[in-house]
């Protein structure tokens, strides 16, 4: 972990460019498929088209203290400039880990944030490290709704490799025995605050068909497999010299490159997958050098697609044959459609009157959750929409950055601006949006970008289902810190776009039938037996969890049957 | 007073009239802003700073800096129509000193200092709830407001204002949810 010499260690390219298997992507997916690949004795290439990150050396910020950053960690209007996307997510000490909206620019046909990360380890040096798995609430619905499509696998299919990623990151949570919320291998929970557990007592008490429980979170509250503990400082988005948190380059890459199967490659852009017709399979892929533009191809037996839902679609619909003239492996016209994000931005907050004598040590990582709790059964059915929402919220003292505008001057302003304020509690959904097919990334035919790649262009807007959620997400978090005694409570929603969540989903769905979805139940393309897709794209329906811990054990799963496949000689 | 009752009036009653009534004024807001003014008045901002944050047993804005942080995100972070109502601010504020006191900022005693932004104060309140954003929106926020958040800001992500006017934890180490305030308990400064 950490060997400085692992970057070039790594590069060892074989004899006309060959390997078993190629991985495109080394974000939270691709990160997983290099580690089984190369675990189960693959030659795997990883290509990355980012700059190389170096787990710990390259998180130049992580150390930093507030006064020791030029704007004290704010955006410049500069920034609001130039970027105008990536800076409603980055501050001045994660800035480096996100794209340049300037110089990879797309169209948005209506608003949406596609927040990018292009370095080894992607987005996971960035998530949110939240995970929660999904049951069968969620892998029947669309079947039982008649909506889209049905998915190919259920919970048993799955679940053996939620036990098997979870063992491996390292996920600190408390089961609670929920069948629409499956616990899963917990690290010790981390601690409520006093007023995070009296709103947990109190809803169970008012309420019989909710609980709240400790984010489960993949931040490691003990030593894990040589990584952390996390050392409470929730500066994840810079980095984590502790390796306190799970990402590509603190635990999937490492043990990949500790099999000495694995080649990654930074700065290499796939433009397209080669497809011959002939063998009616993938043969590799076609590799532009960031810098030099030079293109090379590599050839493997097996492709793994984890550039990420976009970039995978555009991928796919920028590889064009005689036979596959719509994008590679596209007979069922459903790449680049049913684009997913969670929907954010509605919910309440309100004081707590009390505790005053109570505080907290340490910044935890994460805040309370409050699991779905509409349409389980039929005494939780609605009339006015279907799926649901939970809650992520967090109960805290206000603190100086919202205590700064008290009326007032000198010496009694500056003790009430240094003193803790009243505890406040906030709480804001992430909601389940449902596939729909005009929601849908497309290459544009004209603009190109610095590359003479075609940009992405991407339409997508919610509808009633979403709309008539936000306004439940509202009342019932509203009528919730009622009902548990806060005071001066005020709902909020947002008007805050697509793709702010970052859970981009579904633009190359898993189904039963080619026709009408690209991936099998193993993540296998249809139409292209040696490609597996295990990001974001292959989400048949969105859930209303967070949805990496999911990919993980789809990829995990992918690539044991893929690698089986592989040994019986039918890739 | 009543700048906020022309303005208020005109939100309410016909948001037609925003143009006429305000074209200079949205233009006045929006002209390249007086840098050169802004950077010569450290000492003026320094001193203004300390009578919102006055050093007590712990340090104040003065000794942390505070001078320089509000001018960098005057410059850099704040937009333009809230930049140039903060740069004719100072102005003002000079000229009322002058006109009032016959002294500069500095020169003036704590009292009249403390009466000279209770008078800034008052007149950049913007209104309660909905207008309020409106206005802040529309016609930026008010040289008081942005010297008042700035000035807050700037202290509590010092050295010496996280460090000694609230509790810095570097690296915490572990987590405790809930524990007893301490006597003299400080707000935890951010990371």
């Amino acid at each position: 972990m950490g060997d400085p010499k692992q970057a070039n260690q790594n590069i060892r390219i074989p004899p006309q460019n060959t390997f078993d298997a190629i991985v495109v992507g080394s974000g939270i997916s691709g990160g997983w498929a290099a580690k089984e690949l190369c675990e189960k004795g693959l030659k795997t290439l990883v290509l990355e088209r980012g700059r190389n990150i170096e787990h710990v050396k390259d998180y130049t910020t992580a150390f930093m203290h507030p006064w020791q950053f030029p704007h004290r960690l704010n955006n410049t209007l500069k920034d609001q400039e130039e970027n105008p996307v990536q800076s409603t997510v980055y501050n001045e000490g994660s800035k480096q880990f996100f794209v340049s909206d300037k110089e990879h620019p797309y169209i948005q046909e209506k608003p949406f944030s596609w927040i990018r990360g292009y370095q080894v380890g992607g987005r996971s040096l960035t998530w949110g490290r939240q995970c929660y798995r999904l049951s069968d609430l969620d892998f029947e619905a669309n079947l039982k709704e008649g909506i889209a499509v049905d998915w190919p696998i259920r919970y048993r299919d799955i679940s053996p490799w939620y036990d098997y990623v979870e063992n491996f990151v390292g996920i600190s949570g408390k089961p609670e025995g929920l069948a629409h919320l499956p616990d899963g291998q917990f690290l010790p929970p981390m601690e409520m605050t006093c007023v995070e557990d009296y709103f947990s007592k109190k809803v169970r008490e008012h309420f019989n068909d909710r609980i709240v429980t400790i984010g489960r979170i993949a931040n490691l509250t003990k030593g894990w497999k040589g990584r952390g503990p996390c050392q409470f400082r929730n500066l994840c988005d810079r980095g984590c010299p502790f390796s306190g948190y799970f990402s590509s380059n603190a635990a999937t890459l490492p043990a990949a490159a500790a099999t000495g199967n694995m080649t990654l490659l930074p700065d290499s852009i796939v433009i397209e997958v080669i497809f011959d017709e002939q063998k009616n399979k993938a043969t590799g892929v076609r590799v532009m050098d960031a810098h030099t533009k030079k293109i090379t191809e590599y050839f493997a037996r097996i492709i793994f697609l984890n550039a990420s839902t976009v970039a995978t679609a555009a991928i796919l619909l920028n590889s064009v044959s005689r036979k596959f003239p719509n994008g590679l492996g596209n007979t069922s016209n459903q790449i680049g459609h049913n684009l997913m994000d969670h929907f954010l931005g509605a919910g309440a907050q309100g004081v707590f009157d009390g505790f005053n004598d109570e505080y907290y040590y340490g910044r935890r990582p994460t805040g309370i959750y409050i699991p779905r709790f509409r349409n389980i059964n039929d005494a939780t059915k609605r009339k006015d929409y279907v799926r649901g929402f939970g809650y992520q919220a967090s109960g805290s003292r206000m603190e100086w950055g919202s205590q700064s505008q008290f009326n007032g001057f000198g010496t009694d302003y500056k003790k009430k601006l240094l003193t803790p304020g009243p505890w406040v509690m906030w709480m804001m959904a992430w909601g389940e949006t449902l596939p729909y097919f005009d929601n849908r990334i497309m290459l544009d035919t004209d603009k190109k970008d610095g590359w003479g790649l075609p940009l992405v262009k991407i339409n997508f807007e919610y509808h009633d289902n979403e709309k008539a959620m936000r306004k439940d997400v509202q009342e019932s978090a509203s009528e919730m810190l009622h009902q548990t005694g806060f005071k001066n409570i005020e709902t909020f929603d947002y008007n805050i776009l697509g793709g702010s969540a970052v859970h981009e989903m579904g633009t190359a769905r898993m189904g039963h039938d080619p026709k009408t979805s690209v991936l099998n139940g193993f993540n296998q393309m249809h139409d292209v037996k040696n490609i597996f897709i295990t990001d974001g794209s292959c989400m048949t329906s969105a859930a209303s969890q967070n949805p990496s811990l999911t990919y993980m054990a789809l990829t995990a799963r992918a690539c044991d049957y893929a690698v089986s496949e592989f040994k019986k000689g039918n890739l | 007073m009543n700048r906020r009752k022309a303005i208020g009036r005109i939100l309410i009653i016909s948001g037609g009239s925003i143009a006429a009534y305000s074209g200079y004024k949205l233009w006045d807001w929006n002209k390249s802003p007086d840098i050169k003014y802004l950077e010569s008045r450290k000492e003026l901002i320094a001193a203004l700073a300390e009578t919102i944050i006055p050093a007590t047993d712990s340090p104040g804005a003065k000794e942390a800096g505070v001078d320089e942080f509000i001018i960098t995100m005057v410059k850099d972070c704040t937009e333009i129509k809230s930049q140039n109502k903060f740069i004719d601010g100072l102005k003002e504020l000079e000229r009322y000193c002058s006109s009032s006191f016959s002294k500069t900022f500095q020169q003036c005693t704590l009292q009249q200092q403390q009466q000279t932004l209770k008078h800034f104060e008052e007149r950049g309140k913007s209104y309660d709830g909905i207008i309020g954003k409106v206005e802040n929106k529309f016609f930026g926020k008010s040289f008081f407001a942005t010297l008042k958040s700035h000035t807050a800001d700037g202290y509590c992500t010092s050295e010496a204002g996280a460090t000694k006017g609230l509790s810095y934890l570097f690296i915490p180490g572990k987590y405790i949810g809930c524990m007893p305030m301490q006597q003299g308990q400080k707000t935890w400064a951010i990371h």
